[in-house]
């Protein structure tokens, strides 16, 4: 239940001084979201600058040209809101092993997310998703843009519990049907699928120009590959499918050579196509994901 | 085979369900969770096949500790046929005659049968209870039975040869008494007759022990001091050697005589050793000594001759002139000494200047004869000298505890007087009890008024001493007049005699062996003891202290040289083991057996644990 800890006043605390790294706008649409810093309309004075043909008389400085006998128009920071959607994956995968926590850690790093995007005064939501019972269900929060609503994440992300099948696609081909503005994506998942559906999935989500951040968790377990030695009766998480193995120090070896396998592969992708990628193995290293890797990776500044 | 408790033949299946459910959960795999199988791609399948039941050796190893256990709980048992109380009393018989005393090397034959008896009570089961019974004379039961070894072991210890022959009545006596047991081992140095044995018990239940070997012997036969100053004693000494034996005798007497001689013996022979004529006769002393010699006990032997001269007088009153010259015979015969008076009753006018050693009156009495010693031979109704006559009885058979051939023919006498014996008077031999009629003495001796007063109840008329065919009355005779002559301090007697001393209060017997017995008088004033060993027996009795020498010479006991003879067919047959003991269907307990199956087959499972341990000594986590 490492998700409790995201509500939690000295967790929250060290989380004030970070904000989301957003890299670039996706839409100019005044008073809509907009990524970067651009000139608009807005409230807050930026600077000043001489009349050209064409600019906005209404943005002429009057006082200005009274006292200097110049024109000069002013500049406003354009009003900037940006949507952040954290998708955060909440398949059986996700709760497997039990002892690593791994869905608890996932929804602690989506919260902390959200929370520093309020601080920004982001439209922050939260996603969870899963294909259970044959339909991919998204269960999404509303868009909180203001920190002292954060705490009203809380039973929402106390409630998530892992079940079903892990389908990046299915949750794309959901998520798209939104049609909403490109924002921000975070994308937390153990990306224990197969790398076409995580590829699609990724492919088309930066396609439809939303910056897209992956985080990618494992437990402690998970990735070290401590079993009991012997032979094994597998049992897969989300299909349920059974396989016996011979554990030895070998096997092992090459459990950990797989993990290793899949990670870079999700790595270089990531890298290919300008995704922000996350290497957050094992819940005991959440604080310092949070605070070196993620402003590392300019996942936050 | 079967089981004391077929219900808990439940727990056998019980015991092995719970086995093959331990053994299926210890197959089952263990069934782990994971995230996704794409991670474990890389490894290959188990090359082990999987099965349900592993039949290896842990398998039967568990399954056998768990069936014996089960089947130890259910109480296992075989059905063995075994002997109906097998060995659980055993008795054992010793023969306690002169033989089992002859000596080999450092031990005697009933050393090595003590031995053997020790060895058989220590093989023996805890509970197994032993008797232990002996037989020289008669048969006595020495220990009866107890399972207390200790005891047995010290009742075995105390076993002791005696100076006489076995009867073969004491052995018969013997086993019967020992034919309760289930076991029965006899320890002797000859075997028995079958015949005999198998009127006493079923040969079969007995086993037999012989025990010595061959060994030479030499014995003094007979000891006759002859006649002091008149006639030359002789000693006869014979060999049971297997060779000739050179041996030392000895010959002295208590008036200071004595005579040493070397003799040289040959096999199989006697050697007459004439000696003397003594000057003064009393106690004569014969001892032989020879190396090698195996029996001690007949290498010694006691005389006693009146230390009498032509002076001593012996005065035979008979009113027939037949018994006068038998009686004058008789006692010329025991002492040529004697000047022998014999009268007529109703002719003998006695004088004061007659003096008489001894007087026999037969069929009569004079009062006014007085002697040391007087002897009563029929004597006349209404009696005399403390003797009173109560009648006449016709027909009267001797009844003869030394006589050993049971087919012999009894001595029986035409006439006996009846008598009343006083307090003092002491049995020397007595009539066999028929039927509506007791015992009467025959012969006894006593003391009436400071004389020692002899009876003979029987009539000797008609030659009855000198015949031949009627020995034991001569024997019987010659016994009492000697008896009657000789010093009241000492005796002299054959072993096995039953031996009475008149007494009024204790008397204290010490034998030849210096053990001490305490004898007390019985309602006729009379202690007696039955002298067994060879030797002097001294007798404190409050009237002062009485020697009695016993002899002891046998001639079939002495005779070593033949060993322990063949065991009869009969018992051979019979000494492997009881076959013909009643069986039984017994029930043989399993559990001991079972527990200790169990056990080991746990120490082997653990055993082969540790060495797969050992073998692979994989992490527990890779």
């Amino acid at each position: 239940m490492l998700e409790v800890r995201a509500f939690e006043p000295d967790f929250l605390r060290r989380l004030d001084r970070l904000a989301l790294a957003i890299k670039r706008a996706r839409s100019g649409r005044v008073g809509q979201r907009t990524l970067g810093r651009i000139q608009g309309i807005g409230i807050e004075l930026e600077n000043f600058k001489s009349y050209a043909e064409g600019d906005d008389l209404r943005f002429l400085d009057w006082n200005a040209m009274a006292r200097l006998d110049d024109l000069l128009i002013r500049t406003y920071r354009a009003t900037r809101q940006v949507e952040v959607t954290i998708l955060i994956d909440a398949s059986a995968s996700m709760g497997v092993p039990k002892t690593d926590d791994k869905l608890g850690f996932a929804l602690l790093l989506g919260s902390a997310l959200a929370y520093m995007g309020m601080g920004e005064s982001d439209a922050v939501r939260i996603v969870t998703f899963a294909m259970r019972r044959g339909a991919m269900q998204l269960a999404r929060t509303g868009f909180y843009s203001r920190r002292e609503l954060y705490p009203d994440l809380k039973p929402f992300v106390l409630g998530v519990r892992p079940e079903g099948i892990t389908q990046l696609a299915a949750m794309t081909d959901q998520l798209l049907l939104e049609r909403r503005a490109p924002g921000l994506l975070v994308l937390i998942s153990d990306f224990l699928v197969d790398p076409a559906d995580y590829e699609n999935a990724l492919t088309r989500l930066a396609a439809a120009r939303h910056e897209i951040k992956a985080i990618h968790v494992m437990g402690d377990h998970e990735s070290s590959g401590n079993f009991s030695a012997g032979m094994l009766r597998l049992r897969d998480s989300e299909s349920g499918t059974i396989r016996e193995v011979a554990m030895t120090a070998d096997s092992a070896d090459r459990y950990r050579r797989r993990v290793e396998t899949m990670a870079q592969r999700l790595r270089d992708f990531c890298q290919r196509h300008a995704i922000t990628y996350v290497r957050a193995f094992g819940a005991a290293s959440v604080d310092q994901v949070i605070t070196r890797e993620f402003p590392r990776l300019g996942v936050v500044v | 085979m079967g089981l004391l408790s077929p219900f808990n033949l439940v727990w056998l299946f019980g015991s092995l369900a719970v086995l093959v459910l331990i053994y299926l959960r210890a197959r089952a795999r263990t069934t782990i969770d994971v995230s996704s199988l794409m991670l474990f791609e890389e490894i290959g399948a188990p090359v082990v096949q999987r099965r349900m039941f592993r039949l290896d050796a842990l398998f039967w190893l568990e399954a056998a500790a768990l069936s014996a256990l089960s089947l130890a709980l259910a109480g296992l048992y075989l059905t063995v046929l075994r002997p109906i109380e097998l060995h659980r009393t055993h008795a054992m018989v010793f023969d306690l005659g002169a033989a089992m005393g002859a000596r080999e090397g450092n031990q005697s034959r009933l050393d090595h049968a003590r031995s053997e008896a020790l060895a058989i009570v220590s093989r023996a089961p805890a509970d197994t209870r032993f008797s232990i019974i002996g037989y020289a004379l008669g048969a006595r039961v020495i220990h009866a039975e107890t399972s207390d070894r200790a005891v047995i072991r010290s009742a075995l210890m105390s076993l002791e040869a005696a100076a006489v022959a076995p009867r073969p009545a004491a052995l018969k006596a013997a086993l019967i008494r020992a034919r309760e047991a289930t076991a029965i081992d006899l320890f002797t140095d000859r075997a028995p007759a079958s015949s005999m044995v198998a009127d006493a018990l079923d040969p079969a239940r007995l086993k037999l022990h012989l025990v010595g070997a061959p060994a030479e012997n030499i014995a003094i036969v007979s000891l006759a001091p002859g006649t002091p100053g008149i006639r030359q004693g002789h000693c006869v000494v014979r060999s049971f050697a297997q060779h000739a034996v050179r041996a030392v005798l000895t010959i002295e007497s208590d008036r200071g005589e004595r005579l040493t001689a070397p003799i040289v013996i040959e096999p199989d022979e006697e050697a007459v050793v004439p000696f003397g004529p003594l000057a003064h006769g009393g106690l004569v002393h014969a001892q032989l000594t020879a190396p090698d010699d195996a029996l001690a006990a007949d290498n010694q032997r006691w005389a006693y001759v009146a230390p009498g001269d032509s002076k001593t007088r012996a005065l035979v009153l008979s009113a027939d002139a037949a018994v006068r010259d038998d009686l004058s015979r008789i006692l010329l015969g025991i002492n040529q000494n004697l000047t022998v008076a014999a009268f007529d009753p109703a002719q003998y006018r006695a004088s004061a200047n007659d003096s008489y050693a001894l007087v026999v009156m037969h069929n009569c009495y004079l009062p006014g004869l007085h002697a040391p010693a007087i002897l009563l031979i029929f004597p006349p109704a209404p009696g005399e000298a403390g003797i009173t006559v109560r009648g006449t009885i016709a027909g009267v058979e001797l009844h003869n505890q030394s006589r050993r051939e049971a087919a012999a023919e009894p001595l029986s006498f035409a006439q006996v007087r009846e008598v009343a014996l006083g307090p003092q008077d002491g049995i020397l031999a007595q009539s066999v009890a028929a039927a509506g009629r007791p015992a009467i003495p025959l012969a006894a001796i006593g003391t009436y008024r400071d004389e020692r007063v002899g009876l003979i109840a029987f009539d000797v008329r008609d030659r009855l001493l000198l015949n031949p065919d009627d020995l034991d009355a001569l024997l019987l005779t010659v016994h009492l007049i000697k008896r009657l002559t000789a010093p009241q301090s000492l005796e002299v007697v054959a072993t096995g005699a039953y031996v009475t001393i008149p007494t009024t209060g204790a008397v204290t017997v010490i034998d030849p062996n210096r053990h001490e017995e305490k004898l007390s008088a019985d309602r006729s004033g009379h202690a007696g003891f039955t002298a067994l060993s060879a030797g002097r027996y001294r007798v404190t009795t409050p009237a002062g202290e009485t020697s009695v020498y016993a002899n002891y010479f046998n001639e079939d006991e002495s005779n070593l040289s033949a060993g322990p003879e063949t065991v009869p067919a009969a018992d051979t047959a019979a000494r492997p083991g009881h076959q013909s003991l009643p069986m039984t269907m017994g029930m043989e307990s399993l559990e001991v057996w079972l527990v200790a199956i169990a056990i080991l087959a746990l120490l082997a499972e653990s055993i082969l644990l540790t060495g797969e341990w050992w073998r692979r000594r994989i992490p527990r986590y890779v």
